[in-house]
């Protein structure tokens, strides 16, 4: 369903070019629970903004829902993102003037779908993550859980083949990062969601049923094979 | 792919709500944009109802007056020749196309009664016909006539006769006044006189009082025959009486340069005239929209940058750059639209008051709102671009990355 083959990206510095991802290849199917772990400055952040379709490798070529996606202009690159990816951040990222269900809606609305139905998934979205006593609620009304809960129902509201979540958890105190993986796991395992979790932190990759390891620009364990070759 | 975008009620709300995040920016935005506005609403009304109005004061006044007066440049030059008293209340008679001829020398004084002021203006010498060409009504008494040659008499205008009535005068008629050092026997009161400020020559009537003209020669032998006010004859094409009134001068004072314009003219010139200034106001008002809309478009720009994140985050979400640029376009477009509106209202209030001031008949211009709506829009559209598409152009992971 999301395949990397030989991914490269080198940002130029000055003169210099400096390699961040040297030939990642991965695989995710449907259904999977895969951490990305791996020390800062290994290249995580870039190979997320790549899968995420926000930022395009050097070389190599990404395969997503059966298309190659590298050569995709930004409208329809864009479009491609809002069908397929949901996001989920470590400073959550809400947009702070909007209520917890018009947040949840902003994926819906890129689609062009009419209101009701927008707020009728929406809604149906924020009580599946325990928030629908919340919906008419700002950001800054929220606990830093309870605004973590309202993103994962924004990242996967549009049914994306794939949520990426980056550091979902780093922002918050034990307990609570606790509850959202959780969350997310039952998610994975209750409704079928493709959830890539990118993390430094081993407690949490260990949660997940497929890990693999950056270093240095490389991925290891990225293949399904190799995992079944084991 | 998408087929139905983003619907517009909705863009429009969140827009709204955006610019309500940032109250006072957006409030000193509108503000900005407002006054541009405001002023170009009021100088395109302003022009608009002057114009009007001055056509309706030539008309209450008479289509046939001719204005006789030496060009503005010459006045109070020294050795130039000069309009002969004598020459001028000839003038109605010698001439069959001229009716009436009133002459006028103009000075200033402040006026007393019973020791106290009643107010100070032009002291208006004039012959028997100035009220009926310029249509005064008399309240009290009567107008100069021409048997009062040399006399100390005076007319007083309404608001003088108000000041001397509050300081206990009851009859006018036969009292006495003081007009700088002389006393004057007031032998008139005229009514209230409507204010033709629209006109080119302005009686301003109300603030004066009326001499005899040969006895202001005497006290001010300096002072010349700055107007004349005549009438074409009944039937006579005002084309002809001002080339006989020409003649006439020309024939009598040798290198007396004038200026003959009749109703007609008077009217096309300073409709002209009116024209030419509300265009330059409106340019001064042209350059505050213009101050206003770079206000607006640094305020974008700011708003761009203090939200590169959210910019982010709604790419991520799966915003193209069309629907950010589209974004940032439609706030921009409501800032200015409303600052346009309340331009339009402001600008139409202060019209208004100028016109009431002024006693003039206000109306609602509908090109300054057509203007003010259109202007604004475009502004908005012009100031908001740029910014837009910046923000349109940003990278989506620097974007993130956020502040």
């Amino acid at each position: 369903m999301l395949r990397l083959v030989d991914i490269q990206k080198s940002f130029r510095l000055g003169t210099l070019d400096v390699e961040v991802l040297c030939g990642v290849n991965l695989e995710v199917a449907a259904g999977d629970l895969l951490s990305i772990m791996g020390p800062s400055g290994s290249g995580k952040s870039t190979l997320m903004n790549i899968i995420g379709l926000l930022g395009r490798p050097t070389a190599g070529s990404y395969f997503l829902d059966g298309r190659d996606v590298s050569s995709m202009k930004d409208r329809e690159l864009s479009a491609f993102r809002n069908m397929h990816i949901g996001f989920v951040f470590q400073s959550f990222n809400l947009l702070d003037h909007l209520t917890a269900l018009e947040n949840v809606a902003v994926p819906l609305v890129y689609r062009g779908l009419g209101r009701g139905e927008i707020r009728r998934r929406a809604r149906a979205m924020l009580e599946k993550v325990g928030m629908e006593d919340r919906l008419g609620h700002k950001p800054d009304q929220l606990s830093g859980g309870q605004k973590q809960r309202v993103a994962i129902a924004r990242a996967l509201v549009g049914e994306p083949a794939v949520v990426l979540a980056d550091e979902p958890t780093g922002a918050l105190d034990s307990d609570t990062a606790e509850e959202v993986m959780q969350l997310l796991i039952r998610l994975n395992r209750e409704e079928r969601n493709t959830i890539v979790i990118i993390t430094h932190d081993p407690l949490i990759a260990r949660q997940c049923t497929r890990q693999t390891l950056i270093r240095d620009g490389l991925l290891l364990g990225g293949l399904r094979q190799a995992e079944a070759a084991e | 792919m998408r087929s139905v975008r983003t619907d517009l009620a909705s863009t429009l709300r969140e827009a709204v709500r955006s610019l309500l995040g940032a109250r006072l920016r957006t409030l000193l935005g509108l503000i900005g944009i407002m006054i541009g506005i405001a002023s170009v609403i009021t100088m395109i009304s302003i022009g608009e109802i002057a114009k009007s109005q001055s056509r309706k004061d030539f008309e209450a006044l008479g289509t046939d007056i001719v204005t006789i007066k030496p060009p503005d440049y010459l006045i109070g030059r020294p050795g130039r020749a000069t309009i002969g008293l004598e020459d001028a209340l000839a003038l109605a008679e010698v001439l069959p196309s001229v009716s009436e001829a009133a002459p006028r020398i103009e000075t200033q004084g402040s006026f007393r009664y019973a020791g106290k002021r009643v107010g100070g203006g032009s002291v208006q010498g004039v012959s028997a016909s100035f009220a009926d060409v310029n249509k005064l009504q008399m309240a009290e008494g009567r107008f100069v006539s021409n048997l009062d040659r040399g006399r100390y008499f005076a007319v007083v205008g309404a608001d003088v006769a108000d000041a001397m009535r509050r300081r206990g005068a009851g009859t006018l008629v036969g009292q006495t006044m003081e007009v700088g050092e002389r006393l004057y026997t007031v032998i008139g009161a005229l009514e209230s006189a409507p204010e033709t400020y629209a006109l080119p020559f302005s009686v301003d009537a109300n603030r004066s009082i009326f001499v005899p003209i040969t006895t202001i020669r005497r006290t001010e032998p300096e002072a010349q025959i700055e107007l004349i006010v005549a009438r074409a004859a009944p039937g006579v094409h005002y084309a002809d009486a001002t080339r006989d009134v020409r003649a006439y001068f020309h024939e009598r004072a040798r290198g007396l340069e004038l200026e003959v314009v009749s109703a007609e003219q008077l009217i096309e010139q300073m409709e002209s005239q009116l024209g030419l200034m509300t265009l330059l106001l409106a340019a001064v008002g042209c350059v505050s929209l213009l101050v206003g809309g770079i206000g607006v478009m640094n305020i974008m720009l700011i708003s761009v940058a203090e939200r590169r994140r959210e910019i982010g985050v709604r790419r991520a979400l799966g915003a193209n750059r069309g629907d950010i640029q589209r974004q940032f376009l439609i706030e921009a477009l409501i800032l200015t639209l409303s600052g346009g509106i309340a331009g339009v209202i402001v600008g139409t209030g202060a019209a208004y008051g100028i016109a009431h001031i002024y006693a003039w008949e206000f109306f609602i211009s509908p090109a300054s709102i057509v203007v003010g709506v259109g202007v604004s829009t475009a502004v908005g559209i012009f100031f908001g671009f740029q910014p837009a598409y910046q923000a349109s152009r940003l990278d989506p992971i620097v974007a993130l990355q956020g502040e």
